[in-house]
């Protein structure tokens, strides 16, 4: 069994999971935060004997984590919210922290590659801004913007690096399982760099924008929630390989 | 000079801005909490970050600083304090600013948000721990009391407690609790088989460790009401074996300063856990004398780790 983790609209992982079934990856179990509630039964099991985790979907139902070779993890928020409608208010905001710490467990405990391992900082990776991003992108070698943050003021001021009036492009690449790169034909500097940045990040499917004007490329930012489709079939093939040959996320 | 960032009440906190001045080291303490809140401006170029730090008045570059002792808790306490402090998200707080140099400047901090984070979940952390020698209780965490029940069969004494970050007291699952396990339906909830043992904080810093051990009858020593069994805290020396595991572990999650929580059974086994990313030490150098505000105090401002000998243990 393989499982796909992610909210009910994210027509990308929906599109991933159906490709992927049909890529002979079967079962491919869709599980979304509407479906992860008080109604299921949940356990999750560490000891000096070993991790489990499991959940009753329906009575006939049920995800064993030993069931599991390999999961796609694009949740984007805790289901805790499905769990709270019945608690009592006054404990909501414990509830929610102890739920996420809950939900963040649960996953981490399944075995076989997942893209991407969820973290204190993110369930479905570590998550970070504009600005962390920028400085990690510039520790791997990419070329970056300078940028600055103060107390009160905008977000991020970037400047852009190309001349006024240059015909500048955007593309859009994915790295998987910190080695495969995809999407863009990228200069071998650049793919390389790409690939570190996974690796710096700890983040096995890691989308990344760049900018170029044909000549220079330039870091434009980083995400752990890249667009699956963008990535078409190529996509689809490298993904089924990672998740086949069971390592290396 | 030392950055402390944290709530001037804060006793941890209080005990390293004297350690730094028993050292001769300035200290620089921003209280996140307080009324007038510092400016912080940011600068990242070429994968280095640097700016400045505007308090009372005084402007200091953030270069000058050799450490930081980030003492604002941990998990969902640091995070909401940062939501807390940006009343507008858009435009960043100094907290959030000081919390991202944290993050990636090259300075000694203790201890930086994103490693900090990793007992925001314990059962996660747990994960992290077995695979480094130590023995984890049996541990379930589940919203079917049925499974609660038959855990309990097992195990003959168990106790629950919270998860996340968010402190509770650990309390053994009786009678009483038992005819309220319906409750967990909306909250999968943790319960842990009871070890009996003579607790053990074990407290790394730089390849340091300060161990107390601390003997009572109560299910949680932290947390006692009147009437509750006596408290003896006093300081240990480990075996060099497990001093070496428990620095190791700390080494593994990233954490300069440790609390780890250690339970040795009458029978000599060791079960961990958790590791406090962000621990109130001055609960246990109050009881016992131990030295771990300047240790502290000493790594912030630059001092080397513990000395090896020849063979690479430490002396």
């Amino acid at each position: 069994m393989w499982l796909m983790l992610c909210e009910a609209d994210d027509r990308s992982a929906l599109w991933m999971r159906e490709q992927l079934e049909s890529h002979g990856l079967h079962p491919f179990e869709l599980l979304t935060p509407e479906r992860m509630g008080p109604s299921q039964r949940w356990a999750h099991r560490v000891s000096a004997g070993g991790v489990s985790a499991a959940v009753d979907l329906t009575s006939k139902r049920q995800i064993q984590s030993h069931q599991i070779r390999g999961t796609i993890n694009r949740l984007r928020y805790s289901p805790s919210y499905n769990f709270m409608a019945r608690g009592a208010v006054a404990d909501r905001a414990y509830a929610s922290d102890e739920l996420t710490a809950f939900f963040i467990s649960f996953l981490a405990s399944l075995p076989g590659p997942i893209l991407n391992r969820p973290t204190a900082r993110g369930l479905a990776g570590p998550q970070r801004d504009a600005f962390e991003w920028t400085t990690l992108a510039a520790r791997v070698q990419m070329k970056t913007v300078a940028c600055h943050q103060s107390t009160g003021r905008s977000p991020l001021d970037t400047v852009s690096p190309f001349p006024k009036g240059a015909s500048v492009t955007r593309v859009a690449v994915v790295v998987v399982s910190y080695r495969h790169l995809v999407g863009y034909d990228v200069p071998s500097e650049i793919s390389r760099a790409c690939r570190d940045l996974a690796v710096l990040s700890d983040t096995a499917l890691l989308g990344i924008s760049l900018q170029t004007d044909g000549s220079d490329w330039v870091f434009d930012g980083a995400t752990i929630w890249p667009d699956l489709r963008a990535g078409g079939r190529e996509l689809v093939d490298v993904m089924a390989e990672v998740l086949l040959s069971g390592g290396g996320a | 000079m030392i950055l402390l960032l944290g709530s001037v009440a804060d006793s941890a906190l209080a005990l390293v801005r004297s350690a730094s001045d028993s050292i001769e080291r300035a200290c620089l303490v921003v209280d996140v909490a307080g009324r007038d809140q510092p400016n912080v401006y940011l600068e990242g170029r070429d994968g280095e970050v640097s700016g400045a730090l505007e308090v009372a008045g005084q402007s200091f570059s953030l270069d000058q600083f050799s450490g930081v002792y980030l003492r604002v808790g941990s998990g969902s306490q640091a995070r909401d304090l940062i939501h807390t402090m940006n009343s507008d998200p858009a435009r960043p707080s100094a907290f959030s600013l000081l919390m991202l140099w944290c993050e990636l400047a090259p300075v000694r901090v203790v201890t930086r948000p994103s490693t900090g984070a990793s007992n925001f979940s314990k059962p996660y952390q747990a994960q992290v721990i077995r695979t480094h020698g130590f023995t984890v209780p049996d541990t379930l965490i589940t919203n079917d009391p049925a499974l609660v029940r038959d855990f309990y069969r097992h195990h003959k004494r168990i106790v629950y407690k919270s998860i996340s970050s968010r402190r509770s007291v650990v309390r053994e699952l009786d009678t009483d609790a038992i005819s309220r396990l319906d409750r967990i339906l909306w909250c999968p909830t943790q319960f842990q088989q009871l070890v009996v043992g003579v607790d053990v904080r074990v407290h790394t810093i730089n390849g340091e460790c300060f161990a107390a051990a601390v003997q009572t009858e109560a299910v949680d020593y932290r947390y006692l009401s009147s009437g509750a069994p006596a408290v003896n805290m006093y300081e240990v020396e480990l075996q060099e074996e497990l001093a070496d595991r428990c620095i190791q572990l700390a080494d593994a999650l990233a954490l300069p300063f440790a609390g780890i929580d250690l339970k040795i059974t009458p029978e000599g086994e060791v079960y961990c856990f958790e590791v406090n990313t962000s621990p109130a030490f001055s609960y246990y150098e109050d009881r016992t004398g131990q030295p771990i505000s300047y240790a502290l105090a000493r790594y912030l401002a630059g001092a080397s780790g513990a000395m090896l000998d020849s063979t690479g243990g430490r002396r």
